[in-house]
């Protein structure tokens, strides 16, 4: 049964019966008849004999039969996939590199972290300067229609009042690919923003193609209190001047920096690979300086200022004992929110970068140090004229009456240039000019503020000094002082002749962290404590009986001195009042000075008045009870 | 004659031989089969337990990936979030600083509440040691008088303690 469904092999080799006839053997060629195999590529056999009959020939063409045909075809695409193959080759292994730099390029990138830039606090945690958001408005035309153009820039224009109609819609008509992200707006309050945004979100999107793009932006709460201490940051958040300038490093921290692998969008792939730097926030300046006093001084200053009609006003008031500053008040001033409309002659600091001729109250210093030279004592007494005549020119008392045995008491009581100046020439230049550089004139203070004057004083070394220098200098002419080198000289008389360093900024913070603490600085010891109490006691004197009584506070014993300094180019003067409470364990001292009042003259009646009212309300301020009835 | 009938049975022999060599060989052959037959079951199996792992893996594998994407986009939204609110939260510190203001708080003093500044301070002499103690409690009893409804609400102490319980609420 087997056999019978035996198909039977064509190989000859394996024929069972070795007597069956071979079937004939394709090399005999078409002579023998047998039927034609199909074959895959069709009835071709007889093109392979390479004898082709003039029928086929006809059919495939005179010059190239389907054999070569084919080997051509083969050849060609075998060429083309070798030539897929190199460039396989070239990208993947020689090219490997670049090809990778290509790719990362195209999905990796570096994005910075901007860090936040520090705040600035008053002593009581009041903000001054803070950060806030505003926005650039931009349009993306390309995906909007005529239509939807037009419905935009209408939309735009009511909520962008101040930008022109024509701008916006130049901005959001697609004109070419140039032109893909058109500003409209720059600085736009975070309130238009919102009102951008709540269109955007609506169900329908009313403002497609508008973007916002948020700036930080340093803001001054505010306005113009303290503006001159505070300064400003530029639109890039570069503080240019005061404290925002000094503190600029600080304020501004560190940036960061992420590096990731982002997809189509543009956003990060957390799965990617990614390195992050954080960025370091600026640190928050805390300053020694109190709202509460500077809004009070402020007020007090200004309304000097508007009663004698000033051209300009200043007060400082510190803790002689510490050289903190309190407050820094000076007008007039700017909103530095709006610096860019501000005349930038206002935005020098006068207190720490102008100087002047302090007049009278320089006084206390020639005093002070006659009593410690042991020059003079407070009842060292001579017969003095109203007006002498020294190398060639007359120097007079303001009233120019001469009294009989006045002491260095009654000196600084009278306010008397020509007292000042015999206590002057009992030491001498030298000891003068020693003593007024231990007490910080001619130098900068040290100050943490920007543009700090030196001052300007020739001593008797100096080329161009002439005695004459020497004698008026002993009144506060012919030596010019920042006001806050005459109040951290003064502060030295009040605290028992330490020199102390001033300084506005308290500490610098940065979360829970302190990174910065400023203490109280010891410069010098320039007088004995015992003289510095001597000329204290002068000093009551003097507010209680002399010139200076307009800044007594009653109950209390308030050592101080007024001034006025005559000016080179103008009739008009500069009138000021130094003074600190109480006398004998100072807690502040104010300065107060008005430039060149127009209804008098004299710092006795326009700056010592600003002065007491000052006075009494700071010892109202810090509790501090009265010592005497 | 002889070696004909002697190779008979030899021939009988070699036959039973050679069948039940070849039935031994069949069995062989059927165990061997069976053996490898079973060897190529216990293969596949095993090729398909090592592929059913090699899927579960992958699905394990792509559901934690996918998982994690979508935690990276969370995690990118919350960032974008987090960016929204501290851009929300600087503005609102702005705005409590202008509303901070003291010239303002000193108008709105001025104004809305009428008061003046403090022209005259009066400072009373207190012994040390009273100073030390603090001044006298005030006589709750004393100061509440006989009114009728104090002794209905000392009758409720529920409801009088939470108000004295929560500072927050004694606040208000």
């Amino acid at each position: 049964m087997s056999q019978t469904i035996e198909r039977p092999s064509l190989n000859s080799s394996n024929n069972p019966d070795p007597e069956r006839p071979r079937p004939p053997r394709r090399s005999a060629g078409p002579t023998v008849s047998e039927p034609r195999r199909p074959t895959l590529l069709g009835d071709i056999g007889d093109d392979f004999s390479g004898e082709a009959d003039g029928a086929a020939k006809k059919r495939v063409g005179p010059w190239l039969s389907p054999f070569i045909r084919l080997r051509l075809v083969a050849f060609v695409i075998t060429m083309f996939a070798l030539a897929i193959v190199l460039q396989l080759f070239s990208l993947q292994v020689q090219d490997r590199y670049q090809a990778k730099e290509k790719a990362a390029d195209m999905r990796v990138w570096e994005s910075p972290i901007a860090a936040k830039r520090g705040t600035i606090k008053d002593a009581n945690g009041l903000l001054l300067a803070a950060n806030i958001f505003v926005y650039n408005v931009y349009a993306a035309p390309e995906g909007l229609s005529e239509n939807q153009s037009e419905k935009v820039a209408a939309r735009l224009a009511e909520i962008l009042p101040d930008v022109p109609q024509a701008k916006i819609k130049e901005a959001v008509t697609f004109t070419d690919r140039k032109h893909l992200y058109n500003l409209i707006a720059t600085a736009v309050t975070s309130d238009t923003a919102d009102r951008i945004r709540n269109l955007q979100k609506s169900d329908e999107n009313k403002l497609p193609g508008i973007y916002l793009e948020p700036k930080p932006r340093r803001t001054y709460p505010n306005n113009n209190f303290m503006s001159q201490l505070l300064g400003f940051t530029n639109i890039d958040n570069k503080g240019l001047v005061g404290l925002e300038r000094f503190y600029n490093k600080e304020l501004t921290g560190v940036p960061g920096t992420r590096l990731a692998e982002h997809d189509r969008d543009g956003t990060p792939i957390v799965l990617g690979q990614t390195q992050l730097k954080p960025p370091v926030d600026g640190g928050n300046i805390t300053l020694t300086l109190d709202s509460s006093i500077q809004l009070m001084v402020e007020r007090e200053l200004k309304k000097g200022m508007d009663e004698h009609k000033a051209e300009k006003a200043m007060a400082i008031v510190a803790d002689p004992q510490t050289g903190a500053i309190l407050a820094w008040v000076s007008f007039p001033n700017y909103n530095p929110n709006e610096f860019f409309k501000t005349d930038p002659t206002l935005f020098r600091d006068p207190l720490v970068s102008d100087v002047y001729e302090p007049g009278s109250t320089f006084k206390i210093l020639t005093a002070a140090i006659g009593i410690d030279t042991g020059a003079v004592k407070p009842d060292s007494s001579a017969d003095l004229p109203g007006c002498v005549l020294k190398y060639g020119k007359s120097i007079c008392n303001f009233d120019k009456v001469g009294y009989k045995d006045q002491t260095v008491v009654k000196t600084l009581e009278r306010s008397s240039n020509v007292g000042a100046m015999w206590i002057a020439e009992k030491y001498g230049p030298d000891k003068f000019y020693d003593y007024l550089q231990k007490f910080g004139i001619g130098s900068a203070s040290g100050i943490d503020l920007d543009d700090e004057a030196e001052g300007v004083m020739r001593t008797n070394k100096s080329k161009d000094w002439s005695p004459l220098d020497f004698l008026t200098s002993a009144f506060g002419q012919s030596v010019a002082v920042t006001p806050l080198q005459l109040v951290q000289a003064v502060s030295a008389v009040a605290n028992g002749g330490k020199l102390m360093k001033p300084f506005v900024v308290a500490r610098i913070t940065r979360g829970d962290q302190t990174i910065f603490e400023n203490k109280p600085t010891f410069v010098r010891q320039v007088i004995s404590p015992q003289s510095a109490r001597t000329t204290t006691e002068m000093l009551v004197n003097a507010v209680r009986q002399g010139e200076t009584r307009l800044a007594d506070v009653k109950g209390y014993r308030i050592a101080g001195k007024t001034g006025t300094a005559t000016l080179y180019n103008s009739p008009l003067t500069i009138g000021s009042t130094i003074a600190y409470a109480p006398a004998d364990n100072p807690r502040f001292i104010v300065l107060v000075r008005y430039d060149k009042t127009k209804d008098t003259p004299w710092g006795s009646n326009t700056a010592a008045p600003v002065v007491k009212n000052i006075t009494e309300q700071l010892l109202a301020y810090y509790k501090i009870q009265p010592t005497e009835k | 004659m002889m070696k004909q009938s002697i190779r008979k049975p030899r021939i009988t022999k070699t036959r039973e031989n050679n069948n039940l060599s070849r039935g031994s060989e069949r069995l062989k052959a059927a165990r061997a089969s069976l053996t490898m037959r079973a060897s190529r079951i216990r293969l596949a199996w095993r090729l398909i337990l090592v592929a059913g792992l090699i899927c579960l893996a992958a699905i394990v594998w792509l559901s934690q990936t996918s998982y994690l994407v979508g935690l990276g986009y969370d995690i990118e939204k919350m960032e974008k979030k987090k960016v929204t609110l501290e851009r929300q939260s600087t503005q609102l510190q702005a705005q409590i600083a202008q509303y901070e203001d003291l010239k303002r708080v000193e108008d709105e003093a001025r104004t809305k509440l009428g008061m003046i500044p403090a022209k005259k301070v009066v400072y009373v002499k207190v012994p040390a040691n009273q100073a030390e103690r603090g001044p006298e409690p005030i006589n709750s009893t004393s100061a509440q008088g006989n009114d009728w409804w104090r002794d209905l609400l000392e009758m409720l102490p529920q409801l009088q303690k939470p108000v004295a319980a929560d500072p927050n609420q004694a606040r208000k």
